[in-house]
């Protein structure tokens, strides 16, 4: 399974289709969090919150399908994201946004440690750190040291482990319960789920399509899965994997409308548990923890993945003059095993809210938007106050993040980026225009 | 307030969304290849086709000089004769004949261009003869605007020039006739010209008939014949290819 070069380490021996790049872009985009974010949108926001969500994301991969085929006309070969931004950025912006992009990405790793963690906690009896540490062990197996050769040959399995889980689970329950039973319960227990017209659930759009698209647009894994894929067919796979990937955030809130209509619940940790009494067929609870593992894995894989060949293709690689294919993918192994134990680490002794980890990454995603925008779509090497604009904006978000609400700092992120961008855009046009009458 | 109907809709999409995604994901994998299949195909079909048209345009290409270089030796014929007269309605002739031969560059072409461009070559070569050449040619009306291969008619008539009727001493007679015939076009050009056998007019004719045959078969492959028959008579060259029209010329043809 060894790969012979570090381009094949990273982007497979062959370039993939239609089928197997939905697959790998599925694998990446149902994570953990897909499980428990749309039904906490769901309770916080009302059914339609739930579809709202599935919806937002299902555009900003439909989205992402424009940028995709922009990018591979400008560039139709690379391995990763760094090598686009490294033909697009000066090399002080370019060094902004790499480090940028390995902060959000150990920042996914760690949610998916925290699902896993969750997950762990929820199934076995055993200390955290035993089941935590099979864990990565088994992800840095199969991702780190099997490259995507490997993490592909898996992703099929996880997509229908999912799959069966999202198109069984809730069929078995609502045919075993129905849906009267199930609309009283709500009616009953959680009357403002069915409120169509809730205040701040335009809010909650808005500020989810900033972040998710963010979040799209700057994903590693995404920007990988981009360059291994057939050029003709770029467009079409990722509206694609948009679509059916609306399909399960949807599913995974069903199934929660299926644990609190009958009483009221805690948190959404209290959801799960009642999930897990609820589903007393043992075939349905191996598939949804198969599911759920499926998830988690394969996301953490793939980001895991992603990470390593971007620092190795693009932060040390420049600085090593003669290296092989060999040495370059031992580098890999090293580093994934490197970032597999820190994150090992910072799940077994640091454990926020879920939640609050997903709202605290909503600010860089929302800033760095409009950034990433402006370098795909400009023809020529854009100006460093563009990466520039995006890391203040972070800043100032979080520095007004105490005085205001989760979407208001959100849009105050994203807002500050497009006028920093706009205002040095217009300073440096006049500059130009000055230098020109001078000239 | 969300309504029971409206909650059952939603849940039935919530059910269902799963089930249709799975479809199309395994109708993607199952298809996708012989998707993939079918366009490769489809791309090399239309490879074959450009190459045969590259072929078909050089086999075009090659038969023009052919026949420049026969009617330079004609004109250079006149020259050495002093037939000053004919010599100038010759140059004439040659002009308007070029000045058709470089705007063709069609693949198929009116019968009625065909026929007019070999008119031209007729002139040239009734200058020469005189009142010794006698041609009788028949065209039906509502053939004119079928569409033939270029140069097929001149090849066949300049043929019948330099393999038998220059070596006539006395009357040069040509015949040439069109005739449609359940949907096949027949062109018969025969000539009283002195030959011994159809296989050495089909041998020493050989590059134009050939280029004939093959430009005929890159067009209608089988559906078009070609064939020759000579007799201490004369000789005769039978054409036959499916009749086509283009839609254009016949929307300009005159009633």
């Amino acid at each position: 399974m060894r790969s012979r070069t570090f381009q094949e380490y990273v982007q497979g021996p062959i370039q993939i289709g239609m089928g197997l790049g939905i697959i790998s872009l599925l694998a990446r985009w149902v994570t953990g969090t897909t499980i428990l974010s749309s039904p906490e949108s769901m309770v916080k926001y009302g059914v339609f919150g739930g579809i709202g969500y599935a919806i937002m994301g299902a555009i900003a991969l439909v989205m992402f399908s424009f940028i995709g085929k922009r990018v591979r006309h400008d560039f139709p070969v690379g391995l990763t994201m760094g090598d686009y931004l490294k033909t697009k950025l000066h090399p002080f912006g370019y060094w902004i946004l790499l480090i940028i992009l390995v902060i959000t990405n150990l920042h996914i790793l760690f949610i998916q440690g925290m699902a896993a963690s969750t997950l762990c906690q929820f199934l076995f009896d055993t200390p955290l750190y035993v089941g935590l540490f099979f864990f990565f062990v088994f992800c840095i197996l199969f991702a780190g040291f099997g490259g995507l050769k490997l993490i592909h040959r898996f992703a099929a399995f996880q997509v229908v482990f999912m799959f069966a889980a999202v198109i069984l689970i809730p069929l078995y329950f609502f045919v075993k319960e129905g849906i009267q039973p199930v609309y009283d319960g709500i009616r009953l227990y959680h009357p403002y789920m069915l409120v169509i017209n809730k205040y701040d659930f335009w809010s909650f759009i808005f500020a989810g399509l900033l972040v998710g698209f963010g979040q799209f647009f700057f994903d590693l894994t995404s920007w990988q899965r981009l360059f291994m894929i057939e050029l003709k067919k770029v467009p079409l796979t990722f509206s694609l994997s948009g679509l059916i990937w609306l399909i399960f955030p949807l599913s995974f809130s069903s199934l929660f409308i299926m644990v609190i209509f009958t009483g009221g619940f805690t948190d959404i940790h209290s959801i799960l548990e009642g999930l897990a009494s609820k589903i007393t067929t043992p075939f349905f609870f191996i598939l949804f923890v198969l599911c759920a593992f499926s998830a988690i894995t394969s996301t953490f894989g793939a980001c895991l993945h992603a990470l390593v060949s971007l620092i190795v293709a693009n932060m040390i690689e420049p600085f090593q003059d003669q290296t092989n294919d060999q040495q370059k993918i031992r580098m890999a192994y090293l580093l994934s095993t490197c970032i597999g134990v820190l994150i090992f680490m910072a799940t077994l002794f640091y454990s926020p809210n879920l939640m609050e980890l997903l709202f605290y990454s909503g600010n860089i995603y929302s800033a760095l938007l409009v950034p990433i925008l402006v370098i795909v779509f400009s023809k020529r090497t854009v100006a460093n106050y563009i990466p520039i604009s995006a890391l203040l904006a972070i800043a100032a978000s979080y520095i007004i993040q105490p005085y205001a609400s989760e979407f208001q700092s959100i849009w105050f992120s994203g807002l500050s980026s497009v006028t920093l961008i706009v205002v040095c855009t217009i300073v440096s046009f006049i500059k130009d225009k000055w230098k020109l009458r001078k000239n | 307030m969300l309504s029971f109907e409206g909650f059952t809709l939603i849940i039935m999409l919530f059910i269902l969304a799963p089930i249709m995604g799975a479809i199309a994901l395994l109708f993607l994998f199952i298809f996708e290849k012989r998707i993939d299949l079918l366009e490769n195909k489809n791309k090399e079909i239309r490879l074959e086709q450009a190459l045969q048209e590259a072929q078909y345009n050089k086999l075009n290409q090659q038969i023009q000089p052919h026949f420049l270089f026969n009617t330079l030796n004609v004109i250079l014929g006149l020259a050495r004769l002093n037939r000053k007269a004919e010599l100038i309605r010759a140059l004439e002739a040659f002009s308007q004949f070029l000045k058709f031969k470089y705007k063709a560059s069609e693949p198929l072409i009116p019968l009625a261009q065909e026929i007019q461009y070999t008119q031209h070559y007729l002139d040239i070569q009734s200058l020469r003869f005189g009142d010794r050449l006698k041609i009788d040619m028949y065209c039906p009306d509502h053939l004119t605007i079928a569409l033939v291969p270029p140069f097929i008619l001149q090849t066949l008539v300049e043929n019948s020039f330099k393999h038998g009727l220059e070596k006539k001493v006395g009357e040069a007679l040509l015949h040439i006739r069109f005739r449609l015939d359940s949907e096949t076009v027949h062109l018969e050009v025969k000539d009283n010209g002195l030959i011994g056998n159809a296989a050495t007019a089909a041998e020493e004719g050989g590059h134009g008939l050939d280029n004939i045959q093959k430009r005929l078969y890159l067009y209608f492959s089988n559906r078009a014949q070609l064939t020759i028959a000579s007799n201490e008579n004369g000789t005769k060259v039978e054409v036959s290819w499916p009749l086509v029209f283009d839609t254009n010329w016949e929307e300009a043809a005159p009633e």
